[in-house]
């Protein structure tokens, strides 16, 4: 009997074990374990009404998003940069999720199946919105679209897209078509400076991949 | 879950802190939210470099594994073996590695890479660097050693150069130094230093030939193995000629370099023309050329050469007359002058004033600021210049005009964010509160003591948020809200101390105010780091934490020490000149000649002696009037006390400092000094000395005892109080001594008497260049018993720092027979001296009187004007006088000039000391026309280092 129990035992620590959780990347002192990869995989996915796609690119992907937030988010604690408050993330919730559920039961079963809570769900959109006002603030307010550049845009992109999209129709006048061309070209300088802080930061961290999660 | 497990089995933490990080309860349900969490606190311990969750599951329970790999941390970087340069420290921090971080694999790889880049550069091509790890597990640390052998350092070879230099190839290389002896013994050896410091040269040699646009341009090195060499391939452009000349008004050549910036920046544009023409209005604006304007036309002479013309019409020269200060109540017009550049001319200095428009907005900024800082968050501060001041042409008179508005003042402060228990201790640090003047200059003041305080207890990611809003229904009053974020608190788990090879380990670890349990205060840190500085023995103190920016709250503190060389040698010529002149048998100049003396001085120091931090020293001089030699055994802070030393000198003296005698001593002295508080402080002293005089010039019939070899044994204190501002050149405060002694048969003394000399200085500052200050010295002996006192030592005084009206140790009592000085019982001295500024900030002059005399006898101290006879040598000679100092950071370099008012006349001999022993015995003894009266001159000079006191 002692025999069996101990080759029992013996099976059982050389029984080779289910990874559950592990080191993914690390940037300086902060970790993102391959869990939280594929929770953002999973919460993405929801948010934008898809089915999570788990392959190695999609996972890669994933981890540069993951990145891009934890420095973000370490520079929004930084600067104190206020968070949210939960009317705000209701009201988000019930604009972008609310329509999709008739009922709360469908939305439960959808999360259960979908292996997330309504919690993370919350804290996803909250920290969502407090990304998109810390870029407005930080890199938005500030930006400057001058009338050169408007009327430059005009001739230069604008004719041929309206052209494009809008074959035989005679092209706007700048005039009617100016504040949208300013908020796009805002747009696209709000898109640059923030890539550019961005990879400023990135490559002031010390970012490092453990590559056997991604392969 | 069933189980959590390790693998390893020994951890880096203790197992209650890994139960509480992991937060998972046997039993409970698992979720991957408690594994993922437990993964972060883990790694945020800063104690693991890789984790991984395992789980299996049996009978329905999970068993987790934790596999874990720990982290190593730095405790010491070293590097072996290199030449300099690079020097060592150069290394290490090549090597970007930092002490108490993480060791990585990539770490070390960036290391190495990063020291063959700089011994690369220094010349070192084909360096073989061997990294050794060695570790340390109990303390999760390793040492990591560079052993380089650089191999041979490369030589430089014949460089190439292209481009348009318009100076010849030859004439560059010589520049550029690197050649040896002009190319007679090769190139010289490369380096980094050297390469740089030769383009430097030769940009500077087209500089010199006005190619102010040259450029010079290291494009590569080219290093040639075969020959061990490199060579480097410049690239020049001179550019046309620039010259740059003033019109309309001299300005030198230096001074234009100065102030137009196109020197420095080697490049001509419009902003930095621009530039120099606001230069030079500034700088005769300054010299009262109020009016002054400058115009610049640049022209192309030729394809070649260009010229710069700067137009100076600097107008008449006013002078600021008066500056006014109108509309001030908060602070008086003395202090916001103190704060002003524009000063009203002065008779001696600024005869003209100080005036810039520059000059004055820069004033009114600084008054407006002033004002703000104290609650004036309105203030105006206006100016208007006056001219023909008074009716005169060519003055000015300034006006500046101050609008304080209301004063704001805190009407409410609130704390949050503050441990209770240190509420109280918070609140005492703050200026802002209820009711005192409201300013953000005071908030900023709160917000540095508060985060400071918190640094120093253990908080070092404190901060601090403030909210400053105008109080409801009264715009003068604001509500302040303070929110303190404390952070973690951090505690001293241990310290180590590396790098010590000969250092105690004990005199360091008294110097180190960390101990564990205690929190982690960076001004203990700081202070550590000071006082291990102090001891004089380390190149060098590096202090980090290990594992920084872990959570873990008990932090080891790591001191890596460079011990600084053992050896110390110093050397040093100079010269004395004065009226210390006159041979040891020639009587003819009792009173002193003009006279040279070189000295020679060579030390010797043995720092950090039997690793105690200790100094042994020996330091010799030699000139024509003193043989010296000093054995010196220093106890800086003696048993670790930072306010007590110990000092043992062992002295051989043989000099000629009096003129009346040649003095030997034999002399050993033991020194205990106390520091009682930053201005006070006591020294205790048992002084032994072997005392023998020889070729004394005084009447014969004394010269026998005067002669005689005397030990003397003294216990002496000195007391000292000095509160002086700067003890090279004081320009405030106060310093007093009193130093009281006592020859004692106790201390095998063969005489006894006592002595007291007591000084008291002080200085104050009446404007802002002038300083007057005083100095009175008075000295006692008393024999009480024994044999008389030695002539040597006896108070003997005048010149250059205690009255100027007399050549060196010329004061007091004579011998009647030849003249010469031999010493007296009492001293007086008072000197008061005006010191004044000359031009600009280092050369200043001094006014001075000084007035006293060396006594026969104490009692015979007296303030009367008048010598009775000449054989009154007990009265009170005056002496004024001028001096010039010229500042330097080992103290003024000071020439006086003395003209005694009173100066003493005394009787001498004219002949040798042999005819005076023979005519001394004759019966009818002196014949009178070998008796001269004369005097001592009463013009004197001194010559010298530092303030007369």
């Amino acid at each position: 009997m002692k025999t069996r129990i101990a080759l029992l035992l013996l099976a059982t620590l050389l029984l080779p074990g289910e990874i559950i959780d592990r080191i993914a990347i690390t940037i300086g002192s902060r970790v993102i374990p391959e869990s939280e990869i594929f929770q953002a995989i999973r919460l993405a996915a929801f948010i934008d009404g898809r089915e999570p796609d788990f392959s190695l690119a999609s996972k890669r992907k994933a981890a540069e998003t993951v990145i891009s937030q934890v420095l973000l988010i370490q520079e929004m604690d930084e600067t104190r940069f206020t968070v949210p408050s939960m009317a705000d993330v209701i009201a988000q919730w019930n604009e972008l999720i609310k329509p999709r559920y008739p009922t709360d039961e469908a939305y439960q079963a959808e999360l259960a199946k979908r292996r997330i809570t309504d919690e993370e769900v919350r804290l996803y959109l909250q920290s969502m919105i407090r990304a998109v006002e810390f870029i407005d603030l930080r890199f938005t307010r500030g930006q400057q679209v001058s009338s050169d550049e408007i009327a430059a845009y005009y001739s230069k992109e604008f004719r041929e897209y309206w052209q494009k999209t809008n074959p035989g129709k005679p092209v706007p006048p700048l005039e009617e078509v100016s504040p949208d061309i300013e908020e796009w070209i805002l747009g696209a300088k709000t898109d640059t400076a923030s890539e550019e802080w961005l990879q400023q930061t990135r490559a002031r961290s010390r970012i490092r991949y453990r590559e056997e999660v991604f392969q | 879950m069933a189980e959590i497990r390790f693998d390893p089995q020994i951890q880096p933490l203790p197992a209650e802190e890994l139960k509480r990080l992991i937060g998972i309860e046997i039993n409970e349900p698992l979720t991957a939210v408690a594994v993922r969490r437990a993964i972060q606190r883990l790694y945020g311990t800063g104690r693991y470099e890789e984790l991984q969750v395992d789980a299996i599951l049996r009978d329905g329970n999970v068993i987790l594994t934790f596999f874990t790999k720990q982290n190593w941390f730095l405790s010491r970087i070293t590097v072996e073996g290199a030449a300099e340069p690079p020097n060592r420290e150069q290394l290490i921090a090549a090597t970007k590695l930092e002490l108490g971080a993480q060791y990585t694999e990539e770490g070390m790889a960036e290391a190495m890479a990063g020291l063959r880049e700089i011994l690369q550069a220094n010349g070192f091509y084909s360096p073989r660097i061997q990294p050794l790890v060695e570790r340390y597990p109990a303390f999760d640390e390793l040492h990591v050693q560079f052993l380089i052998r650089p191999g041979d350092r490369a030589y430089f070879a014949r460089p190439v150069i292209t481009g348009n230099m318009k100076i010849p190839e030859h004439s560059i290389l010589n520049t550029s130094h690197w050649k040896r002896l002009w190319g007679v013994l090769g190139w010289q050896q490369f380096s980094e230093q050297r390469m740089l410091q030769g383009i430097e040269r030769i940009r500077r040699s087209f500089l010199r030939k006005d190619f102010l646009l040259a450029r010079v341009e290291l494009n590569k090195l080219e290093y040639i193995p075969e020959e061990n060499r490199v060579r480097p391939h410049l690239h020049m452009e001179s550019g046309p000629k620039v010259s740059v000349v003033a019109t309309g008004t001299k300005l030198s050549r230096g001074r234009l370099k100065e102030l137009i910036p196109v020197f420095q920046e080697q490049s001509v544009d419009q902003d930095l023309l621009e530039e120099g023409s606001r230069k030079i209005t500034h700088y005769f604006q300054a010299r009262g050329y109020f009016d002054a304007e400058v115009s610049y036309d640049r022209s192309q002479i030729s394809p070649e050469e260009e010229r710069i013309e700067f137009d100076i019409d600097r107008g008449d020269r006013y002078k600021v007359a008066h500056v006014e200060i109108k509309g001030n109540r908060y602070f008086d017009a003395l202090t916001l002058r103190e704060r002003m550049n524009v000063v009203p001319a002065g008779w001696l200095v600024n005869r003209y004033g100080r005036y810039s428009e520059e000059l004055l907005e820069s004033d009114k900024r600084a008054i407006a600021e002033l004002y703000r800082s104290n609650g004036f968050r309105d203030v105006k501060v206006n100016a208007a210049v006056q001219r023909n001041f008074q009716g005169k042409h060519r003055q000015v008179s300034v006006e500046v005009d101050v609008e304080e508005g209301e004063q704001m003042f805190v009407s409410s402060l609130e704390i949050s964010g503050v441990d209770l228990r240190l509420y109280e201790t918070v609140r005492s640090m703050l200026t802002s509160t209820d009711g005192q003047p409201y300013s953000p200059f005071g908030v900023a003041t709160d917000r540095d003591n508060i985060l400071n305080f918190y640094y120093n207890n253990g908080y070092p990611d404190a901060s601090m948020d403030v909210q400053a809003t105008a109080a409801p229904g009264n715009e003068r009053m604001m509500d302040l809200k303070y929110v303190v974020q404390e952070g973690r608190r951090l505690f001293v788990k241990d310290v180590q101390v590396n790098g010590l090879s000969s250092t105690r380990t004990s005199l360091v670890d008294n110097r180190i105010s960390l101990f564990p349990g205690l929190p982690l205060s960076l001004s203990r840190m700081v202070f550590s780091q000071r006082r291990l500085y102090d001891l004089g023995i380390f190149a060098k103190v590096d202090m980090a934490l290990q594992n920084p920016l872990g959570s873990v709250r008990e932090k080891r503190v790591l001191f890596q020490m460079e011990e600084a060389s053992r050896y110390s040698l110093n050397g040093g010529i100079g010269a004395e000149f004065g009226r210390i002149g006159g041979s040891s048998t020639s009587l003819s100049a009792p009173a002193g000649g003009a006279s040279f003396a070189p000295r020679v001085s060579l030390g010797l120091s043995r720092l950090n002696f039997m690793g105690l931090g200790h100094t042994v020293g020996l330091q010799t001089r030699l000139s024509t009037l003193q043989k010296r030699g000093v054995i010196t055994y220093l106890a800086p802070q003696f048993q670790g006390r930072e306010n007590i030393s110990l000092t043992f000198t062992g002295l051989y003296d043989d000099s000629r400092n009096v003129r009346t005698f040649s003095s030997r001593r034999f002399e050993g002295a033991a020194q205990f000094g106390q520091r009682f508080t930053r201005a006070f402080q006591t020294q205790y002293r048992i002084t032994v000395r072997r005392v023998s005089n020889r070729d004394v010039l005084i009447d014969p019939k004394l010269i026998l005892p005067a002669s005689q070899p005397a030990r003397i044994g003294l216990v002496s204190t000195t007391l000292i109080h000095d509160k002086r501002d700067d003890p090279l050149n004081a320009t405030r405060g106060l310093y007093n001594s009193v130093d009281v002694s006592l020859a004692t048969k106790a201390l095998a003394s063969e005489t006894g008497f006592g002595r007291i000399l007591a000084r008291n200085s002080s200085y104050h500052r009446i404007t802002r260049d002038l300083v007057l200050s005083r100095n009175t010295t008075l000295g006692w002996i008393k024999r009480y018993g024994g044999n008389e006192i030695p002539i040597s030592e006896l108070f003997y005084a005048g010149g250059a720092v205690s009255h100027r009206g007399f050549p060196e140790n010329q004061a007091g009592p004579r011998d009647l027979l030849t003249g010469f000085p031999n010493g007296g019982n009492g001293l007086l001295f008072n000197q008061t001296e005006l010191r004044i500024p000359f031009i600009g900030e280092n050369l200043g002059g001094v006014i001075f009187h000084d007035a006293g005399n060396v006594y026969s006898r104490f009692r015979n101290i007296s303030f009367r004007p008048r010598q009775k006879n000449d054989e009154d040598f007990d009265y009170m000679v005056h002496a004024v006088g001028i001096g010039v100092r010229y500042k330097t950071p080992i103290g003024p370099i000071r020439v006086d000039f003395g003209f005694g008012l009173n100066s003493p006349r005394f009787v001498g001999y004219r002949g040798s000391l042999q005819e005076l022993f023979e005519q001394a015995a004759l019966p009818g003894g002196i014949p009178e026309d070998r008796r001269v009266r004369q005097r001592v001159s009463a013009f004197q000079f001194h010559f010298s280092l530092g303030q007369a006191f």
